[in-house]
């Protein structure tokens, strides 16, 4: 990137200076586009639509806890039997993941700089803004989610092994796990807490993530929130109910 | 929403406001809210005259009048821009600081005046900040290049009409700044999109669509502007009421140009 004055006029920390774009160099537009305002957003919409996507299957595959310790245990044994298909997720989604939050987080300082002094007062805008607390939160609970999903992989992906068999081969008693976890309140609040935190992520960041990706149809664009927010709202409530159910049932 | 009073009782005796205004000497200078009462305020002034009441109250008594920018006072023009009470333009909407008029407010009411906060716009005095930033990326790319010469025939150019409807609601962006200055992320991502789509919408602006959109939006983000947080605070700010469906038109421009082979 060309800078041609470094200097910093009265007032701001920013220095600015004109960067002309005469170029015609792929490579050079490329890493521009990674690194401006946009192409950062475009980064967080496609990495935070593909990570949103595996929600409603891990949740559906959840869900199996309720048709009990047979068909959970079965499921989970028939996931790790598909040949490629866990470690391909699993390193897709960890890639999706690293990159999402690294970009979230190089983007919040940029941002905590625009806006270098603060307003005494400031009221939201209302009539059309979509501000909600979802959207003014997202780093926050973007960060929560952050240490929630380490927690929640070392609590059950690496969590006990509990030996079981299903049809005479040896499996992994995932159902007993969960059930054991679960009975623990201070785990089931944790966990309420943080799929809360989850839904409300999604109630902002789907229609958002559509916006940036330059989805513009005015009529599309309302559908886009509505769905979005119904989206976060379903994936947030569908995860609150299975810890408690598991903690009132008998 | 903030109800009109009735006008018994200001018509005859004039409104009692009190103000909390920004007060800095200049762009390094260290800034404070200063207190003002005014007692004799007509509900038919507009926001601008009751500071001109102000500043002409200060300068009689000695004091340096409030920086403030201010020009056509018609709502055109851009110029005028104020944070009140924590909204960009006042509580409005689709309304510019100078049609602002005091009838929106109540008597013994407590108003609270900043300059635009942006590390962008950076405070020159008092009330008014440097927008300068905004020219820098309308040189940027917001032109289209043309041989002068003797005007063109009308319609020697066609343009569709739903085309020209999108480029003039884009157009009608008058550059004030209230979208930097309501986004928490002071993102200019709105003045830029209605920019870039007022001319990369109409066939004399798509020569130059592809340069126009990367050099804009690197100019936009070299000025220190934030990233478009999506919440579209500004739309509902914006005196134009310009849509952030150009900040999306705005990303598919940029995303082509970078992405797709530029000119």
């Amino acid at each position: 990137m060309v800078v041609e004055s470094t200097a910093v006029p009265p007032g701001r920390s920013t220095p600015y200076s004109p960067r002309p774009f005469p170029t015609s160099d792929g490579a050079v537009l490329r890493q521009a586009y990674v690194w401006s305002t946009v192409g950062s957003k475009v980064i967080l919409a496609i990495t935070g639509i593909g990570l949103a996507l595996f929600l409603p299957i891990h949740l559906a595959g959840n869900l199996l806890l309720l048709a009990g310790a047979e068909t959970f245990n079965r499921y989970a044994l028939k996931l790790q039997s598909i040949p490629l298909l866990a470690p391909v997720v699993e390193i897709g989604l960890l890639a999706l993941f690293i990159i999402h939050v690294f970009r979230a987080i190089t983007n919040y300082f940029v941002n905590q700089k625009a806006r270098g002094s603060r307003y005494a007062v400031k009221r939201w805008a209302g009539g059309t803004s979509r501000k909600t607390w979802a959207s003014t939160t997202m780093i926050i609970s973007g960060l929560t989610i952050g240490i929630f999903v380490p927690l929640h992989l070392l609590q059950m992906k690496f969590g006990t092994f509990y030996p079981t068999t299903i049809d005479g081969e040896p499996a992994r008693d995932l159902y007993r796990l969960v059930r054991e976890l679960f009975k623990e309140p201070v785990i089931v609040g944790f966990y309420l807490f943080c799929m809360a935190v989850v839904g409300a992520h999604i109630y902002h960041g789907f229609a958002s993530a559509f916006q940036s990706l330059g989805f513009n149809n005015p009529r599309l664009a309302r559908a886009t929130l509505i769905i979005g927010r119904t989206f976060g709202a379903g994936i947030g409530l569908g995860f609150f109910a299975l810890p408690i159910i598991v903690f009132i049932a008998p | 929403m903030i109800v009109a009073p009735a006008l018994q009782g200001t018509r005859h005796h004039g409104m009692r406001i009190k103000l909390r205004v920004w007060r800095q000497a200049g762009p390094d200078a260290q800034g404070r809210l200063e207190d003002h009462q005014l007692d004799d305020i007509s509900p038919d002034m507009s926001f601008l005259e009751m500071l001109d009441v102000l500043n002409e109250r200060l300068i009689k008594a000695g004091d340096e009048p409030i920086d403030f920018d201010s020009d056509c006072r018609e709502g055109i023009c851009g110029t005028c821009g104020l944070m009140i009470d924590g909204r960009a333009h006042g509580p409005l909407p689709g309304t510019t600081t100078c049609q602002l008029h005091m009838r929106t407010y109540a008597d013994g009411d407590t108003i609270v005046i900043e300059p635009w906060r942006a590390d962008a716009f950076p405070v020159l005095r008092d009330l008014s900040v440097d927008r300068t930033a905004f020219d820098r990326i309308i040189a940027a790319g917001g032109f289209i290049s043309v041989n002068t010469g003797a005007a063109p025939d009308a319609n020697a150019v066609l343009v569709p009409k739903a085309d020209a409807d999108l480029a003039m609601d884009a157009a009608a962006c008058i550059a004030c700044g209230a979208c930097v200055a309501q986004c928490k992320n002071a993102s200019a991502a709105l003045f830029t999109g209605a920019k870039v789509s007022h001319l990369s919408l109409l066939p004399q602006g798509s020569p130059e669509r592809a340069r126009r959109a990367l050099r804009m939006v690197q100019q936009m983000d070299a000025e220190g502007f934030g990233s478009c947080s999506n919440e579209g605070e500004c739309e509902a700010v914006c005196p134009k009421q310009i849509s952030i469906a150009n900040i999306a038109r705005m990303n598919r421009e940029f995303t082509r140009a970078s992405l797709g082979g530029a000119s």
